[in-house]
Protein backbone atom coordinates (compact mmCIF):
# COMPACT_ATOMS: atom_id res chain seq x y z
CA UNK A 1 0.00 0.00 0.00
CA UNK A 2 1.22 3.38 -1.10
CA UNK A 3 0.68 6.76 0.53
CA UNK A 4 2.55 8.33 -2.50
CA UNK A 5 0.15 8.95 -5.91
CA UNK A 6 1.65 9.99 -9.26
CA UNK A 7 0.06 11.44 -12.11
CA UNK A 8 1.99 8.64 -14.27
CA UNK A 9 0.75 10.00 -17.70
CA UNK A 10 -2.08 12.33 -19.31
CA UNK A 11 -4.15 12.39 -22.53
CA UNK A 12 -6.82 14.86 -24.04
CA UNK A 13 -8.14 15.25 -26.83
CA UNK A 14 -9.42 18.33 -29.03
CA UNK A 15 -11.78 19.87 -27.43
CA UNK A 16 -14.91 21.95 -29.09
CA UNK A 17 -17.54 20.97 -31.64
CA UNK A 18 -17.78 17.24 -32.12
CA UNK A 19 -21.56 16.10 -33.21
CA UNK A 20 -20.12 13.56 -34.66
CA UNK A 21 -18.44 11.71 -32.19
CA UNK A 22 -19.60 9.57 -29.78
CA UNK A 23 -18.06 10.01 -26.02
CA UNK A 24 -16.49 6.43 -26.68
CA UNK A 25 -14.78 7.90 -29.62
CA UNK A 26 -13.69 11.01 -27.75
CA UNK A 27 -12.95 8.51 -24.45
CA UNK A 28 -10.79 6.24 -26.87
CA UNK A 29 -8.61 8.82 -28.36
CA UNK A 30 -7.59 10.30 -24.89
CA UNK A 31 -7.45 7.05 -23.37
CA UNK A 32 -4.60 5.57 -25.89
CA UNK A 33 -2.87 9.51 -25.79
CA UNK A 34 -2.37 8.77 -21.81
CA UNK A 35 -1.60 5.10 -21.85
CA UNK A 36 1.25 5.98 -24.45
CA UNK A 37 2.52 9.31 -22.20
CA UNK A 38 2.50 7.16 -19.22
CA UNK A 39 4.67 4.40 -21.16
CA UNK A 40 2.30 1.29 -20.19
CA UNK A 41 -0.19 -1.41 -21.49
CA UNK A 42 -3.91 -1.41 -20.55
CA UNK A 43 -2.79 -4.91 -18.87
CA UNK A 44 -1.23 -2.55 -16.32
CA UNK A 45 -4.72 -0.65 -15.51
CA UNK A 46 -6.99 -2.54 -12.46
CA UNK A 47 -9.57 0.44 -11.75
CA UNK A 48 -11.93 2.99 -14.17
CA UNK A 49 -13.43 6.05 -13.17
CA UNK A 50 -15.21 8.25 -15.00
CA UNK A 51 -16.49 11.78 -14.45
CA UNK A 52 -19.10 12.54 -16.77
CA UNK A 53 -22.03 15.35 -15.90
CA UNK A 54 -24.96 14.72 -18.94
CA UNK A 55 -24.57 11.20 -20.15
CA UNK A 56 -26.72 8.07 -19.99
CA UNK A 57 -26.39 6.71 -16.76
CA UNK A 58 -23.72 3.39 -17.16
CA UNK A 59 -21.39 5.68 -19.52
CA UNK A 60 -18.17 4.36 -17.48
CA UNK A 61 -19.37 1.18 -18.16
CA UNK A 62 -19.89 0.94 -21.88
CA UNK A 63 -16.58 3.17 -22.48
CA UNK A 64 -14.97 0.55 -20.47
CA UNK A 65 -16.05 -1.91 -23.36
CA UNK A 66 -15.29 0.57 -25.90
CA UNK A 67 -11.84 1.57 -24.68
CA UNK A 68 -10.62 -2.31 -24.44
CA UNK A 69 -11.03 -1.98 -20.34
CA UNK A 70 -14.09 -3.85 -20.01
CA UNK A 71 -14.47 -6.52 -16.89
CA UNK A 72 -12.39 -3.96 -14.73
CA UNK A 73 -13.84 -2.05 -11.47
CA UNK A 74 -15.83 0.96 -12.88
CA UNK A 75 -16.99 3.70 -10.84
CA UNK A 76 -18.83 6.65 -12.94
CA UNK A 77 -18.71 9.90 -11.50
CA UNK A 78 -21.24 12.77 -11.79
CA UNK A 79 -20.05 16.12 -9.09
CA UNK A 80 -20.77 18.90 -11.88
CA UNK A 81 -18.07 20.59 -13.19
CA UNK A 82 -16.01 19.14 -10.69
CA UNK A 83 -16.68 15.40 -11.78
CA UNK A 84 -13.47 15.07 -13.48
CA UNK A 85 -10.99 16.05 -10.44
CA UNK A 86 -14.04 13.96 -7.97
CA UNK A 87 -12.95 11.22 -10.14
CA UNK A 88 -9.24 11.41 -9.49
CA UNK A 89 -9.73 12.33 -5.79
CA UNK A 90 -11.88 9.31 -5.61
CA UNK A 91 -8.90 7.19 -7.58
CA UNK A 92 -6.35 8.64 -4.97
CA UNK A 93 -8.60 7.30 -2.42
CA UNK A 94 -8.34 3.37 -3.67
CA UNK A 95 -4.51 3.55 -4.06
CA UNK A 96 -3.83 5.05 -0.90
CA UNK A 97 -6.16 2.03 0.73
CA UNK A 98 -4.78 -0.01 -1.53
CA UNK A 99 -7.64 -1.35 -3.21
CA UNK A 100 -5.81 -0.58 -6.47
CA UNK A 101 -2.81 0.30 -8.19
CA UNK A 102 -2.91 2.03 -11.24
CA UNK A 103 -6.45 3.40 -12.35
CA UNK A 104 -7.31 5.23 -15.89
CA UNK A 105 -9.37 8.28 -14.90
CA UNK A 106 -11.66 9.96 -17.26
CA UNK A 107 -13.27 13.22 -17.94
CA UNK A 108 -15.96 13.02 -20.81
CA UNK A 109 -18.24 15.22 -22.00
CA UNK A 110 -20.59 15.34 -25.21
CA UNK A 111 -22.77 18.62 -24.82
CA UNK A 112 -23.49 19.08 -29.08
CA UNK A 113 -27.35 17.90 -29.71
CA UNK A 114 -28.30 18.62 -25.91
CA UNK A 115 -27.83 22.31 -25.18
CA UNK A 116 -27.42 25.02 -27.58
CA UNK A 117 -25.83 27.52 -25.74
CA UNK A 118 -27.61 27.73 -22.19
CA UNK A 119 -27.54 24.57 -19.81
CA UNK A 120 -30.80 24.07 -18.66
CA UNK A 121 -31.04 23.72 -14.95
CA UNK A 122 -34.01 21.57 -13.23
CA UNK A 123 -37.06 23.61 -11.82
CA UNK A 124 -36.31 24.92 -8.54
CA UNK A 125 -37.57 28.55 -6.89
CA UNK A 126 -34.58 30.15 -8.18
CA UNK A 127 -34.50 28.81 -11.55
CA UNK A 128 -38.29 29.44 -11.72
CA UNK A 129 -37.41 33.06 -11.32
CA UNK A 130 -35.33 33.50 -14.31
CA UNK A 131 -32.05 32.80 -12.67
CA UNK A 132 -29.75 31.37 -15.07
CA UNK A 133 -25.97 29.93 -14.58
CA UNK A 134 -24.37 33.56 -16.31
CA UNK A 135 -26.80 35.77 -14.37
CA UNK A 136 -25.42 33.55 -10.90
CA UNK A 137 -21.99 34.61 -11.71
CA UNK A 138 -23.13 38.25 -12.64
CA UNK A 139 -24.56 39.01 -9.68
CA UNK A 140 -21.13 38.06 -8.32
CA UNK A 141 -19.35 40.13 -10.64
CA UNK A 142 -21.85 43.28 -9.72
CA UNK A 143 -21.09 43.18 -6.18
CA UNK A 144 -17.76 43.03 -6.86
CA UNK A 145 -17.20 46.28 -8.93
CA UNK A 146 -19.62 47.73 -6.40
CA UNK A 147 -17.30 47.14 -3.35
CA UNK A 148 -13.71 46.50 -4.66
CA UNK A 149 -14.18 48.92 -7.73
CA UNK A 150 -13.66 46.23 -10.45
CA UNK A 151 -13.93 47.69 -13.83
CA UNK A 152 -15.74 46.15 -16.91
CA UNK A 153 -12.20 46.26 -18.38
CA UNK A 154 -10.70 44.06 -15.25
CA UNK A 155 -13.78 41.54 -16.60
CA UNK A 156 -12.85 41.78 -20.33
CA UNK A 157 -8.85 41.81 -19.35
CA UNK A 158 -9.32 37.85 -18.23
CA UNK A 159 -10.61 36.74 -21.83
CA UNK A 160 -7.85 38.89 -23.45
CA UNK A 161 -5.20 36.78 -21.35
CA UNK A 162 -6.84 33.40 -21.77
CA UNK A 163 -7.30 33.73 -25.47
CA UNK A 164 -4.07 35.11 -26.00
CA UNK A 165 -2.81 31.77 -23.96
CA UNK A 166 -5.40 29.59 -26.25
CA UNK A 167 -3.98 30.42 -29.29
CA UNK A 168 -0.82 28.25 -28.38
CA UNK A 169 -3.10 25.11 -27.20
CA UNK A 170 -3.39 22.66 -29.92
CA UNK A 171 -6.47 21.82 -28.28
CA UNK A 172 -8.58 24.42 -27.51
CA UNK A 173 -11.72 25.75 -29.08
CA UNK A 174 -11.22 29.04 -29.71
CA UNK A 175 -7.20 29.26 -30.78
CA UNK A 176 -7.36 33.04 -31.60
CA UNK A 177 -6.84 35.94 -29.69
CA UNK A 178 -9.39 38.55 -29.40
CA UNK A 179 -9.33 42.84 -28.03
CA UNK A 180 -10.73 43.94 -24.69
CA UNK A 181 -12.62 46.34 -26.99
CA UNK A 182 -13.95 42.81 -29.32
CA UNK A 183 -14.99 41.49 -25.71
CA UNK A 184 -16.42 44.46 -24.24
CA UNK A 185 -18.52 45.02 -27.63
CA UNK A 186 -20.16 41.15 -27.77
CA UNK A 187 -24.23 40.96 -26.61
CA UNK A 188 -24.77 41.07 -22.88
CA UNK A 189 -25.80 37.65 -21.60
CA UNK A 190 -26.16 39.12 -18.54
CA UNK A 191 -25.37 42.47 -17.02
CA UNK A 192 -21.97 42.90 -16.72
CA UNK A 193 -21.40 39.63 -18.77
CA UNK A 194 -20.77 39.56 -21.95
CA UNK A 195 -20.94 36.82 -24.32
CA UNK A 196 -17.21 36.65 -24.87
CA UNK A 197 -16.97 36.80 -20.72
CA UNK A 198 -18.97 33.27 -20.65
CA UNK A 199 -16.86 30.24 -21.86
CA UNK A 200 -18.09 28.22 -24.99
CA UNK A 201 -20.15 24.95 -24.29
CA UNK A 202 -17.67 22.15 -25.57
CA UNK A 203 -17.20 18.55 -26.30
CA UNK A 204 -14.15 16.26 -25.45
CA UNK A 205 -12.24 14.04 -23.30
CA UNK A 206 -8.94 13.32 -21.29
CA UNK A 207 -7.80 10.87 -19.39
CA UNK A 208 -4.78 10.65 -16.49
CA UNK A 209 -3.41 7.04 -15.57
CA UNK A 210 -2.79 7.41 -11.55
CA UNK A 211 -0.55 4.76 -9.88
CA UNK A 212 0.57 4.38 -6.48
CA UNK A 213 4.40 2.78 -7.69
CA UNK A 214 6.98 5.63 -9.15
CA UNK A 215 6.31 5.31 -13.10
CA UNK A 216 9.11 3.43 -14.43
CA UNK A 217 8.70 5.24 -18.21
CA UNK A 218 8.29 8.61 -17.45
CA UNK A 219 11.43 11.65 -16.55
CA UNK A 220 9.85 13.36 -14.50
CA UNK A 221 7.47 11.66 -12.74
CA UNK A 222 4.69 13.85 -10.87
CA UNK A 223 2.78 13.79 -7.89
CA UNK A 224 -0.50 14.51 -6.67
CA UNK A 225 0.30 16.25 -2.99
CA UNK A 226 -2.57 17.13 -1.95
CA UNK A 227 -6.47 17.47 -2.30
CA UNK A 228 -9.58 18.82 -0.89
CA UNK A 229 -12.93 18.76 -1.76
CA UNK A 230 -16.18 20.00 0.25
CA UNK A 231 -19.89 20.80 -1.14
CA UNK A 232 -21.47 24.28 -0.73
CA UNK A 233 -23.53 24.63 2.53
CA UNK A 234 -27.35 25.98 2.41
CA UNK A 235 -26.59 29.33 2.92
CA UNK A 236 -27.68 32.91 1.43
CA UNK A 237 -25.25 32.04 -1.97
CA UNK A 238 -23.76 35.85 -1.96
CA UNK A 239 -23.33 36.23 2.25
CA UNK A 240 -20.41 37.83 2.72
CA UNK A 241 -17.58 35.38 3.44
CA UNK A 242 -19.48 32.28 3.03
CA UNK A 243 -17.12 30.81 0.33
CA UNK A 244 -16.06 27.32 0.79
CA UNK A 245 -13.29 27.38 -1.76
CA UNK A 246 -11.40 29.23 0.42
CA UNK A 247 -11.70 26.57 3.21
CA UNK A 248 -10.93 24.03 0.24
CA UNK A 249 -7.77 25.48 -0.86
CA UNK A 250 -6.95 25.74 2.83
CA UNK A 251 -7.38 22.03 3.18
CA UNK A 252 -5.90 21.32 -0.04
CA UNK A 253 -2.51 23.06 0.79
CA UNK A 254 -2.04 21.66 4.50
CA UNK A 255 -2.36 18.15 2.61
CA UNK A 256 0.39 19.22 0.57
CA UNK A 257 2.03 21.22 3.01
CA UNK A 258 2.38 24.32 0.71
CA UNK A 259 0.90 27.27 0.62
CA UNK A 260 -0.43 29.83 -2.22
CA UNK A 261 3.13 31.47 -2.22
CA UNK A 262 4.91 28.23 -3.53
CA UNK A 263 2.29 27.67 -6.51
CA UNK A 264 3.62 28.28 -9.54
CA UNK A 265 1.27 27.23 -12.02
CA UNK A 266 -2.92 27.20 -11.66
CA UNK A 267 -5.88 26.01 -13.87
CA UNK A 268 -8.76 27.36 -12.51
CA UNK A 269 -12.26 27.56 -13.66
CA UNK A 270 -12.86 30.18 -15.42
CA UNK A 271 -16.49 29.45 -17.03
CA UNK A 272 -17.13 32.78 -16.35
CA UNK A 273 -14.59 35.80 -15.86
CA UNK A 274 -15.24 36.96 -12.57
CA UNK A 275 -14.45 33.50 -11.37
CA UNK A 276 -11.06 33.29 -12.23
CA UNK A 277 -10.40 36.62 -10.10
CA UNK A 278 -12.77 35.35 -7.28
CA UNK A 279 -10.76 32.58 -7.71
CA UNK A 280 -7.17 34.61 -7.44
CA UNK A 281 -8.82 36.19 -4.40
CA UNK A 282 -9.64 32.70 -2.81
CA UNK A 283 -7.12 30.68 -3.39
CA UNK A 284 -4.78 33.25 -1.83
CA UNK A 285 -3.14 34.56 -4.66
CA UNK A 286 -3.80 38.09 -3.47
CA UNK A 287 -6.23 39.81 -0.90
CA UNK A 288 -10.04 39.57 -0.91
CA UNK A 289 -11.03 42.30 -3.02
CA UNK A 290 -7.49 42.78 -4.98
CA UNK A 291 -8.60 40.09 -7.76
CA UNK A 292 -9.52 42.57 -10.55
CA UNK A 293 -5.57 43.75 -10.23
CA UNK A 294 -4.23 40.50 -10.00
CA UNK A 295 -5.36 39.52 -13.67
CA UNK A 296 -2.18 41.76 -14.85
CA UNK A 297 0.04 39.35 -12.87
CA UNK A 298 -1.23 35.93 -13.79
CA UNK A 299 0.28 36.09 -17.42
CA UNK A 300 3.02 37.13 -17.96
CA UNK A 301 3.35 35.95 -14.29
CA UNK A 302 7.08 37.26 -13.28
CA UNK A 303 6.84 36.21 -9.74
CA UNK A 304 3.42 35.23 -8.92
CA UNK A 305 1.53 32.38 -9.94
CA UNK A 306 0.36 31.87 -13.36
CA UNK A 307 -2.99 31.31 -14.12
CA UNK A 308 -4.89 29.26 -17.13
CA UNK A 309 -1.39 29.33 -19.41
CA UNK A 310 -3.87 26.78 -21.24
CA UNK A 311 -5.89 29.31 -22.57
CA UNK A 312 -9.12 28.57 -19.48
CA UNK A 313 -12.57 27.26 -19.88
CA UNK A 314 -12.18 30.37 -21.96
CA UNK A 315 -10.03 28.81 -24.89
CA UNK A 316 -10.69 25.59 -24.27
CA UNK A 317 -14.28 25.50 -24.01
CA UNK A 318 -16.15 23.54 -21.13
CA UNK A 319 -16.89 19.77 -21.54
CA UNK A 320 -18.40 19.77 -18.11
CA UNK A 321 -17.42 16.03 -17.27
CA UNK A 322 -13.97 16.52 -18.51
CA UNK A 323 -12.79 19.95 -17.51
CA UNK A 324 -11.19 18.83 -14.26
CA UNK A 325 -8.86 16.58 -15.93
CA UNK A 326 -8.33 18.74 -19.28
CA UNK A 327 -6.82 21.43 -16.17
CA UNK A 328 -4.90 18.22 -14.67
CA UNK A 329 -3.78 17.66 -18.27
CA UNK A 330 -2.26 21.09 -18.22
CA UNK A 331 -0.47 21.39 -14.78
CA UNK A 332 0.92 18.30 -15.71
CA UNK A 333 2.46 18.76 -18.48
CA UNK A 334 3.79 22.82 -17.15
CA UNK A 335 5.35 20.63 -14.20
CA UNK A 336 7.40 18.17 -16.67
CA UNK A 337 8.61 21.43 -18.73
CA UNK A 338 6.58 20.21 -21.82
CA UNK A 339 3.91 23.32 -22.06
CA UNK A 340 5.07 25.05 -25.24
CA UNK A 341 5.44 28.31 -25.85
CA UNK A 342 3.14 29.15 -22.55
CA UNK A 343 5.69 27.12 -20.46
CA UNK A 344 6.17 28.63 -17.12
CA UNK A 345 10.09 28.71 -16.30
CA UNK A 346 10.95 26.13 -12.92
CA UNK A 347 7.12 25.54 -11.99
CA UNK A 348 7.74 22.84 -9.66
CA UNK A 349 4.12 22.96 -7.85
CA UNK A 350 0.97 23.25 -9.61
CA UNK A 351 -3.01 23.37 -8.36
CA UNK A 352 -6.37 22.85 -10.44
CA UNK A 353 -9.61 24.19 -9.36
CA UNK A 354 -12.63 22.92 -10.19
CA UNK A 355 -16.37 23.76 -9.00
CA UNK A 356 -19.86 24.11 -9.88
CA UNK A 357 -23.32 24.30 -9.29
CA UNK A 358 -26.80 23.16 -10.61
CA UNK A 359 -28.39 23.05 -7.15
CA UNK A 360 -28.95 26.74 -7.13
CA UNK A 361 -29.83 27.28 -3.22
CA UNK A 362 -25.94 25.72 -2.78
CA UNK A 363 -22.91 27.70 -3.42
CA UNK A 364 -21.20 24.88 -5.43
CA UNK A 365 -22.19 21.49 -5.91
CA UNK A 366 -18.74 20.43 -5.43
CA UNK A 367 -15.28 22.38 -5.48
CA UNK A 368 -12.26 20.36 -5.44
CA UNK A 369 -8.36 21.19 -5.03
CA UNK A 370 -5.56 19.34 -6.14
CA UNK A 371 -1.83 20.43 -5.63
CA UNK A 372 0.61 18.65 -7.90
CA UNK A 373 4.36 18.42 -7.40
CA UNK A 374 7.57 16.99 -8.75
CA UNK B 1 -35.10 30.59 9.05
CA UNK B 2 -34.23 29.59 5.67
CA UNK B 3 -35.03 30.99 2.23
CA UNK B 4 -36.27 29.05 -0.46
CA UNK B 5 -38.35 26.83 2.16
CA UNK B 6 -36.54 23.80 3.00
CA UNK B 7 -38.52 20.08 3.27
CA UNK B 8 -36.04 19.93 6.75
CA UNK B 9 -33.26 21.84 8.31
CA UNK B 10 -30.47 21.75 6.24
CA UNK B 11 -27.78 21.54 8.77
CA UNK B 12 -29.22 19.50 11.51
CA UNK B 13 -32.54 17.84 9.94
CA UNK B 14 -35.40 19.46 11.91
CA UNK B 15 -38.75 20.04 10.98
CA UNK B 16 -39.09 23.43 9.52
CA UNK B 17 -42.51 25.60 9.06
CA UNK B 18 -43.60 27.72 6.55
CA UNK B 19 -43.43 31.37 7.36
CA UNK B 20 -44.20 34.61 6.00
CA UNK B 21 -41.96 37.06 5.43
CA UNK B 22 -41.84 40.59 5.60
CA UNK B 23 -41.94 42.54 2.34
CA UNK B 24 -39.01 45.17 2.80
CA UNK B 25 -35.61 44.98 2.00
CA UNK B 26 -32.60 46.35 -0.01
CA UNK B 27 -30.80 45.71 -3.24
CA UNK B 28 -27.60 44.09 -2.72
CA UNK B 29 -26.85 43.02 -6.35
CA UNK B 30 -28.47 42.82 -9.47
CA UNK B 31 -28.39 41.91 -12.99
CA UNK B 32 -29.99 42.41 -16.32
CA UNK B 33 -30.72 38.91 -18.12
CA UNK B 34 -30.34 39.01 -22.12
CA UNK B 35 -30.12 35.44 -22.82
CA UNK B 36 -32.45 33.04 -20.99
CA UNK B 37 -34.64 30.14 -21.70
CA UNK B 38 -37.47 30.57 -24.05
CA UNK B 39 -40.08 30.45 -21.31
CA UNK B 40 -38.92 34.03 -20.03
CA UNK B 41 -39.13 36.42 -21.82
CA UNK B 42 -35.87 39.03 -21.97
CA UNK B 43 -34.54 41.49 -20.76
CA UNK B 44 -35.47 41.12 -17.21
CA UNK B 45 -33.63 42.31 -14.35
CA UNK B 46 -33.04 40.27 -11.08
CA UNK B 47 -31.83 41.49 -7.79
CA UNK B 48 -30.59 40.04 -4.84
CA UNK B 49 -32.78 41.50 -2.07
CA UNK B 50 -31.78 41.14 1.80
CA UNK B 51 -35.14 41.45 3.64
CA UNK B 52 -34.64 43.89 6.68
CA UNK B 53 -36.83 41.91 9.38
CA UNK B 54 -35.24 38.47 8.64
CA UNK B 55 -32.23 39.42 7.51
CA UNK B 56 -32.53 36.67 4.72
CA UNK B 57 -31.64 36.93 1.01
CA UNK B 58 -34.24 36.81 -1.60
CA UNK B 59 -34.42 36.67 -5.27
CA UNK B 60 -37.03 39.04 -7.00
CA UNK B 61 -37.80 40.71 -10.38
CA UNK B 62 -36.61 44.14 -9.96
CA UNK B 63 -39.78 46.02 -12.00
CA UNK B 64 -39.34 49.56 -12.38
CA UNK B 65 -37.76 52.47 -14.35
CA UNK B 66 -34.15 52.90 -14.78
CA UNK B 67 -31.46 50.53 -13.68
CA UNK B 68 -32.02 49.53 -9.51
CA UNK B 69 -28.86 51.04 -7.41
CA UNK B 70 -27.05 49.09 -4.94
CA UNK B 71 -28.90 49.88 -1.03
CA UNK B 72 -31.93 50.98 -2.19
CA UNK B 73 -34.85 50.11 -0.58
CA UNK B 74 -37.22 47.82 -2.15
CA UNK B 75 -41.09 46.82 -1.65
CA UNK B 76 -40.82 42.59 -1.98
CA UNK B 77 -44.25 40.78 -2.72
CA UNK B 78 -45.51 37.68 -4.64
CA UNK B 79 -46.93 38.47 -8.08
CA UNK B 80 -48.94 36.09 -10.40
CA UNK B 81 -47.33 34.73 -13.79
CA UNK B 82 -50.23 32.48 -15.49
CA UNK B 83 -50.39 29.41 -12.96
CA UNK B 84 -46.65 30.42 -11.31
CA UNK B 85 -45.86 33.27 -8.78
CA UNK B 86 -42.98 35.39 -9.34
CA UNK B 87 -41.09 37.17 -6.58
CA UNK B 88 -41.18 40.72 -7.58
CA UNK B 89 -39.36 43.74 -6.15
CA UNK B 90 -40.12 47.20 -6.69
CA UNK B 91 -38.36 50.55 -5.40
CA UNK B 92 -39.64 50.99 -2.09
CA UNK B 93 -43.41 53.45 -2.05
CA UNK B 94 -43.59 52.94 -5.29
CA UNK B 95 -46.16 50.14 -5.68
CA UNK B 96 -49.36 50.23 -6.44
Amino acid sequence: VSDDVFIAGVGATRFGRRPQDSESVMALEAVRAALHDAGVERAAIDAVFVGNVFGDPGLGQAIARDVGLAGLPVVNVENACASGTSALLEAAAWIRAGMAESVLVLGVEKLSGRFDGLIALPSSTYIDQGLTLPAIYALHARRHMEEHGLAPTDLASVTVKSRRLGAHNPLASYQDAVSAEEVLAAPLIADPLTRLMCCPNADGAAAAIVTGARPAAVDRPIRLLGSALASGRHRDRLAPGTSVVGEVARRAYEAASVGPQDVDVAEVHDAFVIGEILAYERLGFCEPGEGGRYVARAYPHGDDTAVNTSGGLMSRGHPPGATGIAQVYEVVRQLRDHAGPAQVQDADVGLTLTMGGTVTELETNACVVHVFGT
Amino acid sequence: MRFPACLSCPDCGAPMEPAELGGVGRIETWTTVHRAPPRFETPYVLAWVQLEEEGLRVLARFTGDGEPRLGAAVDVALAADGDDALIVATAAGSSA
